[in-house]
């Protein structure tokens, strides 16, 4: 991990030690990449903003295995299922679901509680309410900080106490921010 | 077709006694949790997470693959989770013999049988179609084949 | 990317087997078949309906023939739901309508398997699609299906379980009372007592008969000769049939509903439709989830001799098969070890690799039917060899690769190495064709000794002395010493496509010779080695 001043990472969030961060990242507010709190982020996650404005990504999203995030704008309790897309210039809403290997347009606005699934990119509103998702977002984030730091190794940057941000991570996360 | 044969740098894999040649550039997470059945490949930048192991005490098998599979380069292997009563866990994997995982695929299922053919950038899909009643033969020998013709070369 | 995915799909090379389907054709037409098959002709428009990759193929040990997906006949063995592998009992499966009766549902929308899903915390109201979503009763039983891909809920059609268990029968009264279903169980009625009494005894196993409660002779002989008007009319014992359903009630308002339809995600999709017959809804809000249908475990026999060729175990979790004669492990296998590109007028050669499954060792003749033939011109340089005996032991040692050898005295041989021989065939395209093909005729011969105890000593010799001609006949002597052997021989056509033909790049002459090898055949592994990717590096070089 370079020791860059410019790499600020939040509070009692678990980041993996092979990961690759470039340019100015926040993990924690501010920034040209902002990612909120209580996000996972799984193995083989790029997450690029080459936007000059910031690409704020809001609470409680999954991104799953080797997915590419290139939006705008990310809102909260989304999940971005394995190999999906999201490609440059989209706004996500709330509470969405990108299918595995999926991928949106380019500069949409995808509104909320949209699923995207199948081999079509078919799309559709999901009625399902965003509890039952969250409680399995919680015990999942719960079961992560317990188990992780048991099996990679965890140096400990700040004081574990207020809520802030958890990445959770893998391999190479790469951020790049290009101003 | 008659496949290649691949040759790859010797210094980059690793090989064990029963045969099984893994690559020096994968990541293999909770090692102590993983058994490879014999001769199976894991390839360049592949990932298996055997520290996702179960809540709860105890030795746990998280990933047990079996003979003669293939993990091609950049496939990740992951064991599922659910909450089961309440409680949140991941859920031990397993992988029959004769698999072969394409490039860039990504593995979540509890199960993967034996003799199963999984192809490259895949998220698992669906059997669709009957297959003939010798694709059994056919991944044996075409996963036998690979392994034979997967060579070490000096560089 | 995907232009390019697509392009080389479409010009995969192959090698398909002929199935003459022999027994299935009737006395007069088998002799025009024969006569068919002296010039097999691979540009009829039918050579798809009786070509087949190898792996679709029995092998039929009495007959000592080739059998396809057309010459067998299949007998089904058991009924099993292909997502919970649960064997239902033969008895059951018309009662429970051909699909798991037990918690297996498929999605409505995008027909993947749907999971029970109980809801723990009470649910607040769904946000309204439409105005016409049936509203979630807000005592919700505990229990609903739900789609992990497009995130379907049968809380959104107002579907709720009590139980996790027994889902089906939970929701088998509904089926029940749908008028479709009413209609078709009171017409069986009707008619299933009277089919009973007249229909003869049908010689057809009676698992083949799947339509409830009439056979297919009766069937025809009543309604294709009389129709359904004047049946009644005809037989006396049969009685005027009323329907217990009046008229099925179409969707009110529908054709209003579809001209002022704005979004196109109101309306199902084919798909979504023909996957509920029934009543083929047009609003998504009728789609119902539908139990997964039933498949089948086969029993495949010849026709012709109806030995059993392949006898799959009873249960629905076994893969494996207690009898198997499949043609893989009883036919020479023919694969394209090598193929470069081929350039318009431009002599190329390609290898075949014969691969022989056999305990025994065989010989092999290739013909082929016209050394020219619309696609250009076919030459094998060596259309009579052996090839050595499978051998388990052999598999397993590691070292093959080095121990690859070329038969200095044979030409056309490219190389013969454990159970396989392959061989160099010349190609000139003549034609800018999109597919490169060409019919061949292989024959086999196989010695079959009855004593085999010295089979594993002379592979090895034979493997490792090939060369040697001497003490290649030397062990010749030794298999046509044994008295009790049975020379079987076998030949069948084939049509190997070989992908497209390009023009000639500019500046290039017309007649050089692009092969695996062009110096003589003793080379040592290194330069034979890397066939393929030699031939690749090679061609570019050509082009540039």
């Amino acid at each position: 991990m370079p020791k860059d001043h410019a790499i600020t990472i939040g509070k009692r969030a678990v980041v993996c030690q092979d990961i690759e961060l470039k340019g100015e990242i926040q993990i924690g507010p501010g920034g040209p990449i902002i990612i909120g709190q209580n996000n996972i982020v799984e193995e083989n996650v790029t997450i690029i903003n080459k936007l000059p404005t910031a690409l704020t990504i809001g609470d409680d999203n999954v991104f799953e295995v080797g997915c590419y995030v290139e939006g705008s704008k990310i809102g909260s309790k989304n999940i971005i299922e394995a190999k999906a897309r999201i490609l440059s210039g989209t706004s996500l809403g709330n509470n969405c679901v990108v299918g595995a290997v999926c991928s949106t347009k380019k500069d949409e606005i995808i509104l909320d509680n949209t699923v995207i699934y199948g081999d079509h990119h078919n799309r559709r509103i999901q009625t399902a309410s965003a509890n039952q998702i969250s409680s399995l977002h919680t015990r999942h984030l719960d079961y992560l900080r317990e188990v992780l730091p048991k099996f990679n190794h965890i140096r400990v940057v700040g004081a574990p106490e207020s809520q802030e941000i958890v990445p959770i991570s893998r391999k190479a996360i790469k951020q790049t921010a290009s101003h | 077709m008659e496949p290649p044969i691949v040759y790859y740098p010797r210094s980059e894999y690793i090989e064990t006694d029963t045969g099984n040649k893994v690559s020096r550039k994968s990541v293999i997470c909770g090692s102590q949790n993983i058994i490879l059945g014999g001769k199976t490949i894991i390839q360049t930048d592949c990932v298996i997470r055997g520290d996702l192991r179960r809540t709860g005490g105890g030795h746990a098998v998280v990933v047990a693959i079996g003979r003669y599979c293939l993990l091609a380069k950049g496939s990740i292997i992951r064991p599922p989770y659910k909450t089961y009563k309440g409680t949140f866990s991941y859920y031990p994997m397993k992988i029959g013999d004769h698999v072969s995982i394409g490039e860039g695929s990504i593995v979540e299922a509890a199960t993967i049988g034996s003799f199963v053919h999984i192809g490259k950038n895949c998220v698992i899909g669906v059997f669709v179609d009957e297959l003939p009643e010798c694709v059994q033969d056919l991944y044996e020998l075409k996963t036998k084949d690979f392994y034979i013709k997967f060579q070490p070369k000096d560089s | 990317m995907n232009s390019l995915q697509t392009e080389t799909r479409h010009i995969r090379p192959y090698v398909h087997y002929h199935c003459g389907c022999p027994d299935v054709n009737n006395p007069t037409t088998s002799i025009e078949s024969e006569k068919e098959e002296e010039t097999f002709n691979i540009y009829s428009p039918g050579i798809h309906f009786s070509t087949f990759p190898i792996s679709k193929l029995y092998f039929c040990d009495d007959c000592h023939q080739i059998r396809c997906p057309r010459c067998v006949q299949e007998e089904i063995v058991c009924y099993y739901c292909p997502n919970c592998l649960f064997e239902v009992p033969t008895a059951s499966v018309k009662s429970e309508r051909n699909r798991c009766a037990r918690n297996c549902f498929q999605c409505p929308i995008c027909q993947n398997t749907l999971s029970v899903v109980a809801s723990s915390e009470p649910q607040p109201t769904p946000l309204p699609i439409s105005p016409t979503v049936p509203t979630v009763s807000a005592t919700g039983a505990p229990y609903y299906l739900s789609c992990g891909v497009c995130r379907w809920d049968s809380q959104e059609i107002g579907m709720t379980f009590e139980k996790a268990t027994g889902l089906a029968l939970q929701l088998q009264k509904t089926e029940d009372e749908r008028p479709d279903v009413k209609e078709f169980d009171h017409l069986k009625d009707q008619f299933e007592k009277h089919l009973r009494h007249n229909t003869p005894s049908t010689t057809l196993p009676s698992s083949l008969l799947s339509i409830p409660g009439m056979s297919m002779n009766s069937f025809s002989s009543r309604y294709g000769n009389t129709g359904l008007a004047h049946a009644q009319q005809k037989s006396d014992d049969v009685e005027k049939y009323e329907a217990a359903v009046d008229k099925v009630e179409p969707e009110s308002g529908l054709v209003d509903d579809l001209v002022h339809l704005t979004d196109v995600n109101q309306i199902t999709t084919l798909t979504q439709r023909m996957n509920q017959l029934s009543d083929q809804p047009y609003k998504v809000e009728r789609l119902q989830p539908q139990r997964i249908h039933l498949r089948t475990k086969r029993v495949k026999r010849c026709r012709s001799c109806r030995h059993i060729l392949i006898k799959p175990e009873q249960k629905a979790q076994a893969t494996r098969f207690k009898i198997k004669l499949v043609a893989l492990k009883n036919i020479p296998k023919i694969t394209i070890a090598s193929l470069p590109k081929l350039i318009l007028n431009q002599r190329t050669q390609i290898v075949l690799k014969f691969s022989n499954p056999l305990y025994e060792e065989i010989s092999v003749d290739l013909t082929i039917q016209e050394e020219t033939n619309e696609c250009g011109k076919v030459t094998i340089l060596a259309p009579h060899f052996n090839i050595t005996p499978y051998n388990e032991v052999l598999e397993y040692e590691e070292d093959l690769i080095s121990s690859r050898r070329a038969a200095k005295a044979d030409i056309g041989i490219y190389e013969k190495r454990g159970n396989s021989t392959s061989i160099i065939f010349e190609i000139t395209p003549l034609a800018e064709v999109e597919e490169f093909k060409f019919p061949l005729l292989v024959k086999y011969t196989n010695k079959n000794t009855e004593n085999n105890e010295n089979d594993g000593v002379t592979t090895e010799e034979k493997s490792s002395e090939e060369t040697n001609s001497s003490k290649a006949v030397a062990s010749d002597e030794i298999s046509a010493d044994e008295s009790n052997e049975i020379t079987k021989s076998l030949s069948f056509w084939t049509v190997i496509g070989l992908g497209n033909v390009i023009k000639a790049p500019a500046g290039t002459s017309g007649t050089t010779v692009k092969g695996p090898r062009t110096e003589p055949s003793g080379s040592k592994g290194s330069s034979s080695r890397g066939s393929s990717s030699g031939n690749r590096s090679g061609t570019s070089n050509s082009k540039s």
